[in-house]
């Protein structure tokens, strides 16, 4: 007997029967009141702020619009020879993924980093450099508290293959329950373009390059994972860049309200502001040119004020990341600090960026 | 309507059924609102990547609006389920053509088919049909926790972890549970004369 004739024939089980074991299913999915559960969370929005924070980081560290003079020329002391894409550093060793564990309690959700992770979470909660983080200090029940603990962008993208499920769970939390009324949160929610032919809407993420393949990174409608599609030939890249980096803007619903375009020699940015669904975004394209390939990266911001769905004004995006650069050593650390987390170098490395900061 | 654990307003299968049958674009969208992540994680049993899960959710969707009508479930969840495991199975077939990648499912039907691999059912849709029978007779002769966890384990595909962490109780016990079953399983085919 095969598989695929018991498969078959569990298909023709009662509904009831089916109906029971799907109740017991989803109380596996379902978080308990004031029970601690252990989750491993993939944090790939906080992967995708990041990584559509360092697009906007030339432009946060100058006035608005950005003017070509002002975006910074690549620091020399960042991204060194001797830690060059060609000889892969030796960060690339594994981190852990700090687990931590979700507390529910009258509504709201707190995060609550376990014993053996107390030490190691390093939050820049000042933007002065990174603190060393207490768990015990966390006022469990009396403030909601975010924290975005992941310790390595490649053990995210990894944990992101294996254990998709969360990053929606965890943006649904999120969003529904930390923002306070008057919070500006900058989500990860990309370009916000539907697909006629097909029932759910994806947003958009990033393209870039690795190795020799152009890879574009899709989120879907329902945060429930990124998509890394990568694509064996400029051709085939071509076809989706003309979908979704050309031809963005005829996607049902978008109206465009002003673009602008600044250019360098090897770097374009062309910043869109654009009405969807009755929100605000600003979409910003950069587009690059890497060892003569051409490479493009973009990132979408919603103007949402949470709390409201009612759009909020341009002065709005400045204030809700604050990023700078400090030396420190041969290396470059970036702070991001609305969100409570360094970014290191050796994290921007793991996660292809280094093209931007050499 | 109702609120889900995150305080999200969802709607009640029969009024996500009645969008369906007036065709309303909502149809869709309230029914990732209430099932996306349940069904990501039924999928992801089935399958191994990520984009494979997302492309068979898809799928499902597309053959909820494409049936329903004239189709009228009477359990919308049920009939979500089933949709996405058929759709499950046939990128899991296509992939296999490639390399065979056993994911949670293949495994908990592996075991399963030890308690009926000495029976007389053939691969043949006859066969099925009476398997399924015998399997229905079966889950009536169990008491509700049991079926419950049968379903999950075999027809849902979920990992012996999840069944332990649900139940709150240690993997160890979930293993003797099934293996009990499987062998109260082959006894009842045997009773039943399904055994050679």
């Amino acid at each position: 007997m095969r598989n695929s004739t018991i498969h078959n024939a569990l298909d023709q089980l009662d509904e009831l029967y089916i109906a029971e074991g799907i109740e017991l299913y989803e109380q596996s999915l379902i978080p308990h009141r004031n029970k601690k559960i252990l989750v491993r969370v993939l944090l790939i929005s906080a992967l995708l702020i990041f990584s559509a924070a360092l697009l906007l980081m030339p432009w946060f560290l100058t006035d608005n619009p950005p003017a070509s003079s002002s975006i910074p020329s690549p620091s020399p002391s960042i991204g060194n020879s001797s830690n060059s894409p060609a000889s892969p550093p030796s960060y690339y060793d594994p981190y852990t993924l700090i687990d931590f564990e979700i507390l529910q309690y009258d509504g709201h959700y707190y995060l609550y980093f376990p014993e053996s992770a107390q030490k190691t979470l390093q939050v820049g909660s000042s933007g002065k450099g990174p603190d060393v983080f207490d768990a015990t200090t966390l006022p469990e029940f009396d403030e909601r508290t975010t924290f975005f603990p992941f310790e390595s962008v490649s053990k995210m993208v990894e944990m992101f293959t294996a254990d998709s499920q969360m990053p929606l769970w965890f943006a649904e939390y999120i969003l529904e329950h930390f923002p306070k009324s008057g919070d500006r949160v900058l989500l990860p929610d990309f370009a916000n373009i539907k697909v006629p032919s097909l029932p759910s809407s994806f947003r958009l993420g990033k393209a870039y390059l690795s190795g020799e393949y152009y890879c574009i990174q899709i989120l879907s409608d329902h945060f429930t994972n990124g998509l890394f599609n990568c694509f064996a030939s400029e051709e085939e890249y071509a076809d989706h860049y003309e979908e979704f980096y050309v031809n963005w803007s005829e996607a049902e619903g978008i109206r465009i309200l002003k673009t602008y375009t600044e250019q360098t020699d090897d770097l374009t940015l062309t910043i869109t502001d654009y009405l969807l669904d009755g929100l605000k975004y600003k979409r910003v394209q950069t587009t690059m040119v890497d060892n003569g390939k051409t490479m493009h990266m973009i990132a979408t911001f919603p103007f949402l004020h949470l709390g409201s769905t009612a759009p909020v004004g341009d002065d709005v995006l400045p204030e809700e990341i604050t990023l700078y650069i400090e030396e420190n050593g041969s290396y470059g650390n970036i702070y991001l600090t609305q969100f409570g987390k360094n970014l290191t170098s050796e994290e921007l490395w793991a996660f292809g960026i280094e093209n931007f900061l050499e | 309507m109702k609120h889900t654990e995150h305080g999200t307003v969802v709607l009640e299968d029969e009024q996500i059924i009645e969008l369906f049958l007036k065709r309303s674009p909502d149809a869709i969208e309230e029914t990732q609102r209430k099932y996306a992540r349940y069904l990501f994680s039924v999928a992801k049993n089935m399958l191994e990547s990520a984009e494979d899960c997302e492309e068979c959710i898809n799928d499902t969707y597309l053959a909820l609006w494409q049936s329903i009508p004239p189709h009228h479930p009477h359990s919308f969840k049920v009939y979500v389920t089933s949709l996405l495991r058929r759709h499950a199975t046939n990128i899991y077939r296509k992939q296999t053509r490639q390399k065979r990648i056993p994911t949670e499912l293949i495994r908990s039907l592996s075991e399963l088919e030890y308690a009926v691999s000495d029976s007389t059912f053939g691969d043949d849709k006859g066969s099925q049909k009476q398997l399924a029978a015998a399997l229905n007779d079966f889950l009536g002769s169990l008491p509700k926790e049991e079926r419950a966890l049968f379903v999950c384990r075999y027809y849902l595909g979920q990992s012996v972890e999840d069944l332990a962490h649900t139940l709150h109780v240690s993997t160890h016990v979930i293993y003797r549970r099934l293996n009990k079953q499987r062998t109260k399983l082959k006894d009842f085919l045997s009773k039943e004369g399904y055994t050679l």
